[in-house]
């Protein structure tokens, strides 16, 4: 065990002593910074500000990947560790892992912790999410938290969480009003930044991620939504309150 | 002399203590509703700071949770995993441990001679 940790500390020493590698290195996590940030300062839609912060895990990814190919490919002696032939394998990997990351881990970790409703709040979202034309309903599943919290998730397919704290506080149309709100982001395809955002946000200070998180526009797109289906803005409003108290 | 009520709040938050001494009182489960429905009359709150207070009561092992289904969906019923005596009881155990840990054979000496004057 400590003699392979030795030798990947000097595989290491011998990675950084390499300019080229260093100056890849260096410049992926610039342009990690750089996508943050220009996810908070520029206004991008959902959409794209999702795109850039898992492509921003995936250039903070990029290191690790880079130093474990270039120490494979030495250790199996399979490539005679040219810079490029490196990098033909690096990337592809890198936003590979930063995919999968995105659309497969991040919402299995959310189904992970939950349970799948199969009752009437699934009957619920499979009648509007037809309504709205959408090809495949999101799966609602139940979070065993006494917190009152309900989100979505993207990926492969997409799911709407409520927790069972939010079901004991709310009435039946309140809760109405809030799938409808998650079901709008879904639609709208900015659920994908909640996930994203509240794992940036573990990481981060919270003034870098905030305003790359969900707008007051798309919050009010997914809130008119709401009022249009149940014809009034009462529920979701008293949802919203209580949900602040 | 503190009273025995005040001795749980000297350890909890206001409300948490109130929750506590709501399940004591009505002597077994409750959901968060009901908890709710006896507090505000004494203790104005929002029901979500109920629901929430009660979360982190679980995460802090002071009370047990089970899911219940019913005509307003899914709930929790929350029990209280120690009697007041009990919970008590753990309070002057972890301070006078802490006591002893801290002061040894200082604190052990005082708690003697104290013992003996009381006896």
């Amino acid at each position: 065990m400590w003699g392979m940790a030795d030798h990947v500390i000097d595989a290491g020493t011998l990675f950084f002593q390499d300019g080229t590698n260093v100056t890849l290195v260096a410049a992926s996590l610039a342009f990690a910074v750089l996508l943050i940030l220009s996810s908070r300062y520029l206004g991008f839609s959902a959409r794209t500000r999702s795109i850039l912060m898992h492509a921003h895990v995936a250039l903070l990814l990029f290191p690790l990947v880079f130093f474990a190919t270039t120490l494979t490919c030495k250790q199996a002696g399979l490539c005679e560790v040219g810079l490029t032939q490196t990098l033909l394998y690096v990337i592809p990997i890198t936003l590979a892992l930063g995919l999968a990351f995105g659309l497969l881990v991040v919402p299995m970790l959310h189904r992970w912790r939950a349970q799948p409703e199969a009752g009437r709040w699934q009957r619920f979202i499979h009648r509007h999410a037809g309504e709205l034309g959408m090809r495949k309903a999101p799966d609602v599943f139940i979070v065993d938290s006494g917190r009152p919290e309900a989100y979505s998730t993207g990926g492969l397919r997409p799911a709407i969480f409520i927790t069972v704290g939010m079901s004991e506080t709310l009435s039946e149309r309140q809760m109405q009003a809030v799938l409808l709100h998650e079901l709008a982001h879904i639609r709208e395809g900015s659920y994908v930044l909640k996930p994203i955002t509240r794992l940036l946000q573990s990481v981060y200070p919270e003034p870098i991620v905030a305003p790359a998180a969900m707008t007051q526009e798309e919050e009010r797109k997914a809130d008119a939504y709401a009022t249009w289906v149940q014809k009034t803005n009462v529920h979701l409003n008293r949802a919203k309150r209580k949900l602040a108290e | 002399m503190v009273k025995k009520a005040d001795a749980v709040s000297d350890v909890l938050s206001p409300l948490e203590s109130k929750i506590l001494e709501t399940l004591w009182e009505s002597g077994g489960e409750a959901k968060v509703r009901e908890i709710y429905g006896r507090i505000r009359k004494r203790h104005p709150c929002a029901q979500t700071s109920v629901a929430v207070t009660l979360d982190r009561l679980y995460a802090r092992k002071l009370v047990s949770r089970r899911i219940t289904t019913g005509r307003g969906g899914l709930a929790y019923i929350y029990r209280p995993l120690q009697s007041r005596e009990q919970f008590q009881k753990s309070i002057v155990q972890q301070a006078v441990d802490r006591l002893v840990a801290r002061f040894g054979d200082s604190a052990i000496n005082y708690f003697d001679e104290k013992y003996r004057k009381n006896k």
